[in-house]
């Protein structure tokens, strides 16, 4: 397993989709924190207007941290999508299957390879956007909550790799890259569907959300994530508002029920993979 | 050393391997013949533990196929050895010989011998995507005999190498059955096997219809030409009775596809007629025969 866990970095330090990635997530960093810079340029936040300047913080940080689900999710898919049925595509499995290395452990090691690079994209991608807001709005986040925060976040890639490699093991790469990034689009708009439900009080709507985090906890994570990251301050209602916030609170259920799912998952991939015709 | 009982694998509409019995022993170099689509690859696979037989056994020194042990002393050569081209082929031999487990001290050596023997020595440096298809192919038999398996499985290892690739691995497995490394090479090309195999066995539409020693295949029957003077035509009459097919053309008298027991009796026969033989000539009957002859009509003419 170690071997292919370094086989696995060495590759995605070589894979030209992965530095396309980093580009276009250093543009978006720029991007946003560029408008970080215009609107707090001419702002004061001192006195009473200290308030005001934690929350336009806070919104900021929730909407630039809501934007990476995606970015982390299209990585996540990118690299896992191809765990496994690419292999097989090019035939570069039978060398891999053929010497005494397990499937499992190749499996396994890919995903350990491909968890520890996408949740280091994840961790660096929120500290910087964290870390803009607290030097732009003076945001008062304790650094001990919002790396707790980060590091919980990191389950987010983990649970649609977790997702992506099992599809990886059962679909060709194309079918699995698809299916395993429109299924987690759904289930983030599940969430987002959750916390419009929680903010008008509509049963129906949050029950599609939870039904949707059952799916893929994707959702779930982030807003445990931001809720753990923000402290004391995500649950104060002054703050606390708006669709990409924590209206409607995860539990820590939900941080257990993802553990199993990610366990569950990556048991039926090895499943399919040992027993797979290569 | 590998033994197979009714081995089969079926895949959802047709049958790739059905009912296999081979048994293979130490030092031999056995040879699987058949056309495309024969079932060649599949076997293989099965034997290796890539493909899992719908029924069936494959024992391979004592131990079941494709266990975890097998595969550390078994080496193997895809039909098409394909591996990830960002690495240099030194860094792939590395790769193994860490997964084959070869002591630190020895790993260079062992690097620097396969590299050797097929032919791609001062080429380790190089980016595996900058290999032509032949050269990969030939850094796939290095990987394959790198950790100095006993037993090496070789599916078409020859069908992407030009004539002088063809030569060098022909070579390389001289030198690996030298030292005793038992050897299963799939082919569909006849002169490979015939210059390389020590036994053969020929596969179509997934069964294996004969296997045996080379010489078995190829000697059985030959075709001899005797120079001789003062030939008996009687004998030759008699030989026509018989239905052996011959015929004379001045001083050379040709026969056609002569038991190889039959040949010091035919001598003897002309001798003892007064015939005054001055050379003979045999040549085997050509496997290219015997291989159409298996796969048009289930090898009768052998039967
Ligand atoms: N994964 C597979 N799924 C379905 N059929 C297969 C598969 N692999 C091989 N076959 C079929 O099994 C037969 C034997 O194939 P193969 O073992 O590759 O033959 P050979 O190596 O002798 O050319 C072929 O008819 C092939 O189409
Ligand atoms: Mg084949």
């Amino acid at each position: 397993m170690r071997h292919i866990i370094k086989l696995t970095l060495k590759e995605v330090v070589n894979k030209r989709i992965i530095h396309l990635g980093i580009i276009l997530t250093l543009i978006y960093i720029l991007v946003y924190g560029t408008g970080l810079y215009y609107t707090a340029k001419d702002m004061v936040f001192e006195g009473e207007n200290f308030l005001w300047g934690q929350q336009i913080g806070y919104q900021l940080l929730t909407m630039g941290w809501y934007v990476s689900i995606f970015m982390v999710g299209a990585i996540a898919v990118v690299t896992g999508a191809s765990s496994i049925s690419q292999e097989i595509e090019n035939g570069t499995i039978l060398g891999l299957a053929s010497s005494p290395i397990r499937r499992r452990d190749i499996l396994l090691g890919k995903f350990i390879a491909y968890s520890m690079v996408t949740s280091l994209y994840s961790i660096v991608m929120i500290a910087v956007i964290i870390s803009l807001n607290v030097y732009f709005f003076h945001l008062m986040i304790d650094p001990l909550d919002a790396a707790a925060g980060v590091l919980i976040y990191t389950l987010l890639p983990i649970t649609i790799l977790a997702f992506t490699i099992l599809c990886s093991a059962m679909l060709s790469t194309m079918t699995a890259g698809i299916s395993s990034f429109m299924f987690f689009l759904v289930t983030v708009i599940g969430g987002f569907v959750e916390q419009i439900g929680a903010l008008i009080s509509n049963a129906s709507l949050v029950n599609i959300g939870i039904i949707s985090s059952l799916l893929m906890p994707t959702d779930a994570v982030y807003r445990l994530a931001l809720a753990r990251a923000t402290g004391t301050m995500g649950h104060s209602s002054i703050v606390n508002f708006g669709p990409f916030g924590t209206a409607s609170s995860p539990s820590t259920l939900m941080f257990v029920y993802t553990l199993v799912y990610i366990a569950v998952l990556l048991r039926l991939a090895v499943y399919y993979f040992e027993r797979k015709d290569l | 050393m590998l033994k197979t009982e009714s081995l089969s694998k079926r895949y959802d509409k047709q049958t790739a391997c059905k009912d296999i019995c081979l048994s293979i022993k130490e030092g031999q170099v056995f040879g699987l013949l058949g056309p495309n689509g024969a079932g060649k690859s599949t076997l293989v696979k099965m034997l290796i533990g890539l493909v899992r037989p719908s029924s069936g056994q494959a024992n391979i020194m004592g131990r079941a196929a494709g266990s975890l042990e097998i595969r550390h002393k078994i080496g193997y050569l895809p039909e098409m050895f394909r591996f990830y081209d960002w690495l240099t082929g030194g860094e792939l031999l590395r790769f193994f010989a860490q997964v084959y487990r070869l002591p630190a001290h020895q790993e260079k050596l062992a690097i620097q011998e396969v590299l050797e023997l097929v032919g791609l020595q001062g080429r380790e440096k190089d980016k595996i995507k900058n290999y032509s298809k032949g050269m990969q192919q030939r850094l796939g038999l290095a990987r394959a005999v790198l950790h100095q398996p006993a037993l090496v499985f070789l599916d078409e290892p020859t069908s992407a190498l030009d004539p002088l690739g063809r030569r060098d691995v022909r070579d390389a497995i001289k030198r690996l059955q030298q030292k005793g490394t038992t050897i299963f090479l799939n082919s569909h090309l006849l002169g490979e096997v015939e210059m390389t195999c020590s036994h053969l066995g020929f596969i179509k539409k997934g069964q294996l219809i004969a296997a045996g020693p080379v010489e078995d295949f190829i000697s059985k029957e030959q075709d001899i030409i005797v120079e001789v003077k003062n030939f008996d035509n009687k004998l030759l009459i008699r030989w026509n009775k018989e239905g052996r097919s011959v015929r004379v053309n001045e001083h050379l008298l040709h026969l056609n596809a002569v038991n190889r027991e039959e040949v010091p009796l035919i001598i003897r026969e002309i001798t003892e007629a007064g015939g005054m033989i001055y050379r003979v000539e045999s040549r085997s009957r050509g496997l290219e025969e015997v291989f159409v002859d298996l796969i048009e009509n289930d090898g009768a003419v052998l039967k």
